[in-house]
């Protein structure tokens, strides 16, 4: 076997050598029982793509039986990524694919005729690509399992865009990474992705009535997962190590329902960025006033630039900004998503896909670039 | 960057409904190509039909998605981009269009579709 050609190689000779497209795994029923599992590839399967920065995955599912046959069981397919052929060195390249049948307790992916396409991404819960590629099966129950697959590799020499790409990100959520399943769809915690090291950024929700709601694949933002506010459901953070001062660029992707927020701080201490609706427009607050913007409430991206007296909220177009006035000079060192971060004003049917936190006031070519990138995931217009 | 004929001028008609895909013949093998630019000239549509540029790992039917959000013909010059660092479904090795026609009327449409392809090889 060739290790070191820096080709997607498998054998010279193999079948399945295919330029920058090839099979990780051809069609295969894999079966087993928990105490025999985690299942991993073997080793001759494994893909050395080396020179490659970034994949696409089809993966093909036509048939799971949940572990023990129980629709409330199901499994985990992870693709794993390391820079050498150790087993010690892999980590995830993109979340955990949950596969199971109807019944299943967290929003799983379902056998079907069509394939459905995951990304490799770079965040603090998964790595970049690297060397080799690997898949591994999870199983969460008791019993016999089995699963009948195949996964095609779409290797890129450029690497995908992610908002840490641009310094000062110190937010990011992102609805199909850091994702805690909570009870039936619902989340009980969303971590931060930024990289920063602090656990009080990650948003967590211990009651279960109240954990947001999870769509796998919605189709208002192109497939990708989102949540929902539900009827006043909500996430929160704890206090932040690091308090940040204006100015502060906030991204979205989502929908404001009348009456709601998308984020909020904590009235407890009044150091709030928020973003509500003001009779049934986008508005900010930053401790001193709410300021409403022209942009009615609508499905889409935006960013909320808070730098007092010059603060600007920008939707769809990342040119223009649709609000005068200033809405306060508050720093952010707490979150709370669809409500305060102390569990007030609480929203009914607010949407959000991503959201992004930066230092400092974001240049109109930054903003195009983060535009660039939420719309396109999310099959939102932008300009 | 290269470019590449996806469709010289034609006409395709269809009933309502009907979706016509390209045939297997004129699917472009990217190869390399990693960034696609897709130009689209219009000339004429009658009935409305909306355009879907897909694409696939291997050459099999079942393989293929939507590279980019469905969009309704018209008139004029509209390009589109499937850029491989941003796109939720990056190109892979084959790429085709798929015309579906609206409820109720049959539809037809001449146009012309070509790619600006970008390798990073």
């Amino acid at each position: 076997m060739n290790r070191a050609s820096g080709q997607l190689l498998r054998s010279p000779n193999s079948p399945n050598r295919s330029g920058r497209t090839p099979l990780l795994q051809d069609w295969i029923t894999l079966r087993g029982v928990a105490a025999y599992t985690p299942l991993v590839q073997d080793e001759e399967g494994w893909l050395d793509v080396s020179g490659f920065a970034d994949a696409g995955f089809w993966i093909d599912v036509t048939e799971v039986t949940p572990p023990g046959g129980t629709s409330t069981n199901y499994l985990q397919l992870i693709l794993e990524t390391a820079p050498t052929a150790d087993d010690a060195y892999f980590t995830p390249v993109a979340s955990p694919i949950w596969l199971g049948t109807t019944g299943s307790p967290i929003p799983v992916r379902n056998p079907s005729g069509a394939p459905f396409v995951v990304r490799s991404c770079r965040s603090q819960s998964t790595t970049g690509l690297a060397r080799y590629l690997r898949w591994r099966i999870v199983p969460t129950g008791s019993g016999t399992w089995d699963v009948t697959l195949r996964i095609r590799v779409v290797a890129g020499r450029s690497s995908a865009f992610v908002p840490t790409d641009m310094g000062g990100c110190v937010l990011w959520l992102r609805a199909d990474l850091g994702i805690v399943p909570g009870n039936g769809a619902n989340v009980s915690g969303w971590n931060d992705q930024s990289g920063a090291g602090d656990s009080n950024r990650n948003l967590a929700q211990s009651t279960s009535t109240l954990q947001p709601l999870f769509t796998l694949a919605d189709p208002n933002y192109n497939g990708q997962p989102s949540l929902n506010s539900g009827t006043g459901r909500y996430l929160t953070s704890g206090t932040w190590a690091t308090s940040y001062a204006q100015p502060t660029t906030t991204y979205f992707c989502g929908a404001l329902s009348s009456g709601g927020r998308v984020f909020d701080g904590s009235t407890v201490t009044n150091i709030r960025q928020c973003l509500n609706d003001l009779s049934g427009k986008y508005a900010m607050y930053a401790g001193t006033a709410t300021i409403g913007s022209s942009q009615a409430l609508a499905r889409g991206v935006g960013c909320a630039l808070y730098n007092g007296a010059s603060s600007a909220f920008y939707f769809t177009s990342s040119q223009t900004s649709l609000l005068t006035g200033n809405p306060g000079t508050s720093n952010v060192n707490t979150l709370g998503i669809f409500a305060t971060q102390d569990g007030l004003g609480t929203s009914n049917g607010t949407e959000l896909a991503e959201m992004v936190i930066f230092t400092g006031a974001h240049t109109a070519a930054q903003r195009l670039r983060m535009f660039q990138y939420l719309g396109t995931r999310y099959g939102q217009a932008f300009s | 960057m290269d470019a590449l004929l996806l469709q010289d001028w034609t006409v395709i008609a269809g009933a309502s409904n009907v979706t016509v895909t390209q045939g297997a013949d004129s699917w472009i093998d990217l190869g390399d190509y990693e960034d696609l630019i897709f130009y689209v000239d219009v000339k004429e549509f009658s009935g409305g039909a909306l355009m879907t540029y897909q694409t696939a790992p291997s050459k099999q039917e079942a393989a293929f998605v939507p590279l980019l959000a469905q969009f309704p013909l018209a008139n004029g010059l509209r390009v589109d981009r499937a850029i491989f660092g941003l796109a939720q479904v990056p190109p892979a090795r084959y790429v085709r269009w798929t015309l579906t026609g609206s409820p109720g009327t049959p539809w037809d449409a001449t146009f012309r579709i070509w790619l600006a392809a970008y390798s990073f090889a």
